[in-house]
């Protein structure tokens, strides 16, 4: 559970995000999935193995930065647990009749996933809940803005009552029928839901003060992340 | 109808409200407070003192579509006549979850833009700084919301509330889940609140321990309201002292025979770099029928204790023991989720795995016995949170004497007949268990436990304690119910 916990908090806000200005913190962490995404992107692009590894260098190094190596590592292991199950099962598809792929291209694309993965924590890392709030305002989506900050905002509790009800459901049904926690945490939410609502009527949701644009410490993580993505462009 | 004072900042006539396809909850309800005065209103579990919260604000017509007659007017205006704003400005509420006030987690980040949202860039940062200030928040700006303890949340929703600067601020069960350092910060908070001459309405089922600070006590039953003299309630304020008892010593204790369940020596962090949350704790259970009562205040680690005890935490250091065939069964301080099954017939099959027509015949028996009009074939989640709390302990005893109970603070949200009522439920039920308090009122409502021990958790040690028995808690509880403040729901 300690893993979960570890994962739950990656995607929350730093309190060292608000030292770089909004475009470099909107900017690294997309330009490092740009990077991460060309060969499912453009058909028949190939990356070698070194581009991905500097990718994933450089979110280590972001995310460590951000939240700690303990929780990055958290992050890794869950991610990892399932990438090498799949890995497991693919290298195992020979046994089923089906031509495995080859095992170098399977290791890429699972370093490649991972990165995946820890570039989206990082836009939580970095964009507090009212700038994801303001930003999706200004891209029209105001409706779903809403939505997000809630679902947002409620995460970490929404965890406690999971890690509550998994014990529950785990010592009473000792280890058997385990889903059963998906039903007092559907009648959780709803509750839940019902005292949001009332909060929201009464404070409303307060549009975000428009963020601080740039600031002098952007480069230090602006720089790397455009780098990673030219060596990805054009180091063949 | 009870004469109103026509100096009244907030007035209700004539209340009666309906959700949509319900009967009438409130049934002309009138109601009259004063500037800088606090009013308590009580009512059992399903009276309608939530429903009352949404009618005074609006909320039960704009969030739920009710049905209102009659009226509420703050500072002389309807607040059926105001626009939203004009709504927020006069009344604010501070809900039971105060989890669900936030939108940021971080505390300040929160505060900040909720108040430049509403005052504008300048002013609202003098808004902002001014009730950091006036609510002692400065040390929690960067803290996140769910990493408050108690008392410090409570104080974050109501500055938050207090941003709007409102005429009337309501609070809804603000000592639910409140240790004693938290009520002692919530008192703080309301006398400043008092003394800025806000209307405070608070609705509260632990409500002794505020008694001193309120101007007026009402009763909710049967959907009106009628008001209780003081005198009849008053207890005085003054926590049970705690004695050092003997030092927990699990394997002499015992004489020799096994104990069920045993912890020895450990050690736990939930960070490997952190502090130590538990360190050293020696406990054991050591025959079927006793009850061991752990009490520590918010964030002393009691929850985290029943967590290693039940195998689903792993300590850094030590270990914990279990008989073969002893099981742990866990209910958690948000009762309804110990429930997964459709009905209370379907949860006693579940934890029946052994000698079952036996188990379930016991289980029922034990059920009914909570009350007559108890539907066994009814859903749990129908349950009202008194009834949850009885049922869910009831249903986890069915397990048998082999199952060591561990109950995570379950006289929290109770009335105090309720709570009078648990404590002698647990004392008829003949298995072992382990429980938390987090407050000294309700240790002192547990004398009918014979068989128990009871240890303090401080500093991540665990001590033995005698709490001093409190005659009065009791006989100011045993009070409430006979002057029908609240009935066993």
């Amino acid at each position: 559970m300690s893993l979960l916990r570890d994962f739950a908090y990656a995607f929350l806000v730093s309190e060292k995000a608000g030292r770089f200005g909004l475009v470099a913190r909107l900017l690294a962490p997309l330009l490092v999935l740009l990077s991460l995404t060309l060969p499912y992107v453009i058909p028949g692009t190939r990356t070698p193995l070194s581009q991905t590894v500097s990718a994933l260098v450089y979110e280590a190094l972001l995310a460590t930065y951000l939240i700690g190596s303990r929780r990055l590592l958290g992050v890794f292991r869950l991610v990892g647990f399932f990438l090498v199950l799949g890995f497991a099962l693919n290298l195992f598809s020979a046994f089923l009749g089906f031509e495995p792929s080859d095992a170098a291209v399977l290791a890429l694309g699972t370093l490649r996933m991972a990165g995946i993965v820890i570039a989206l924590t990082l836009f939580f890392q970095l964009l507090t809940i009212g700038e994801l709030r303001f930003l999706l305002r200004r891209l029209g989506l105001g409706r779903y803005s809403e939505l997000l900050s809630v679902a947002m905002a409620q995460l970490p509790t929404t965890f406690t009552s999971f890690s509550e009800a998994y014990v529950v459901a785990k010592l009473k049904l000792g280890g058997r029928r385990v889903a059963s926690l998906v039903k007092p945490l559907v009648v959780d939410s709803i509750l839940n839901s019902r005292q949001i609502a009332e909060a929201l009527y009464i404070h409303g949701i307060p549009p975000a003060p428009r963020p601080r644009l740039v600031s002098r410490r952007d480069p230090l993580i602006l720089v790397p992340a455009i780098l990673v993505l030219l060596a990805h462009m054009f180091l063949r | 109808m009870e004469s109103l004072p026509t100096d009244a900042l907030l007035v209700a006539r004539d209340l009666w409200f309906r959700y949509p396809s319900s009967d009438w909850v409130l049934r002309g309800v009138s109601l009259s407070v004063g500037r800088g005065e606090l009013v308590l209103v009580l009512g059992a579990s399903g009276s309608g003192k939530t429903t009352l919260l949404r009618a005074l604000t609006g909320i039960g017509i704009w969030v739920y579509g009710g049905q209102m007659r009659g009226e509420v007017l703050i500072g002389g205006r309807s607040v059926q006549d105001m626009t939203l704003e004009e709504l927020r400005k006069a009344v604010q509420v501070v809900n039971q979850n105060a989890y669900t006030h936030f939108l940021e987690h971080t505390v300040g980040l929160d505060l900040y833009y909720s108040s430049t949202a509403i005052h504008g860039p300048e002013r609202g940062e003098r808004v902002f700084r001014k009730a950091v200030s006036a609510f002692k928040l400065e040390g929690v700006l960067s803290k996140r919301f769910f990493e408050l303890s108690g008392g410090q949340l409570r104080r974050a929703a109501i500055a938050k509330a207090m941003l709007w600067d409102p005429q009337v601020v309501i609070l809804d069960e603000p000592l639910m889940w409140l240790d004693d350092e938290g009520l002692g910060e919530l008192r703080e908070v309301l006398v400043t609140l008092k003394s800025m001459g806000r209307v405070l309405l608070v609705f509260e089922h632990r409500f002794l321990g505020l008694l001193d600070l309120a101007s007026r006590v009402y009763v909710l039953r049967g959907g009106t309201l009628s008001s209780v003299e003081h005198g009849e309630l008053r207890h005085p304020r003054k926590a049970p002292a705690l004695h050092r008892g003997p030092e927990p010593s699990p394997g002499a204790a015992a004489g020799g025979v096994k104990p069920m369940l045993r912890a020895d020596n450990l050690w736990f962090r939930y960070e490997k770099d952190g502090e130590w949350l538990l360190r050293g704790v020696d406990l054991a259970v050591e025959n079927p029928g006793e009850s061991l009562i752990v009490f520590g205040q918010n964030g002393s680690g009691k929850s985290t204790l029943l967590k290693l005890l039940a195998g689903y935490l792993t300590p850094e250091r030590g270990r914990v023991w279990k008989t073969p065939r002893v099981r742990t069964v866990y209910v958690p301080q948000n009762v309804y989720l110990f429930f997964t099954e459709e009905s209370l017939r379907r949860e006693l099959e579940v934890v029946c795995p052994r000698r079952r027509s036996e188990c379930l015949e016991r289980g029922l028996a034990t059920l009914k016995s909570l009350g007559a009009d108890l539907d066994v074939e009814a859903s749990p989640f129908n349950l009202s949170w008194g009834q949850a709390v009885r049922a869910a302990i009831s249903i986890a005893t069915s397990a048998g004497n082999d199952a060591v109970l561990l109950l995570d603070e379950p006289f929290t949200g109770l009335t105090y007949a309720d709570r009078l009522s648990l404590a002698k439920l647990l004392a008829r039920m003949e298995v072992p268990k382990i429980l938390t308090v987090s407050n000294r009122e309700t240790l002192s409502l547990l004398s009918p436990l014979s068989t128990v021990r009871v240890y303090e958790l401080r500093e991540g040690r665990l001590s033995a304690i005698k709490p001093e028995a409190d005659p009065e808690a009791i006989s100011a509880a045993e009070r409430c119910r006979e002057l029908g403040v609240y009935g066993v729901t």
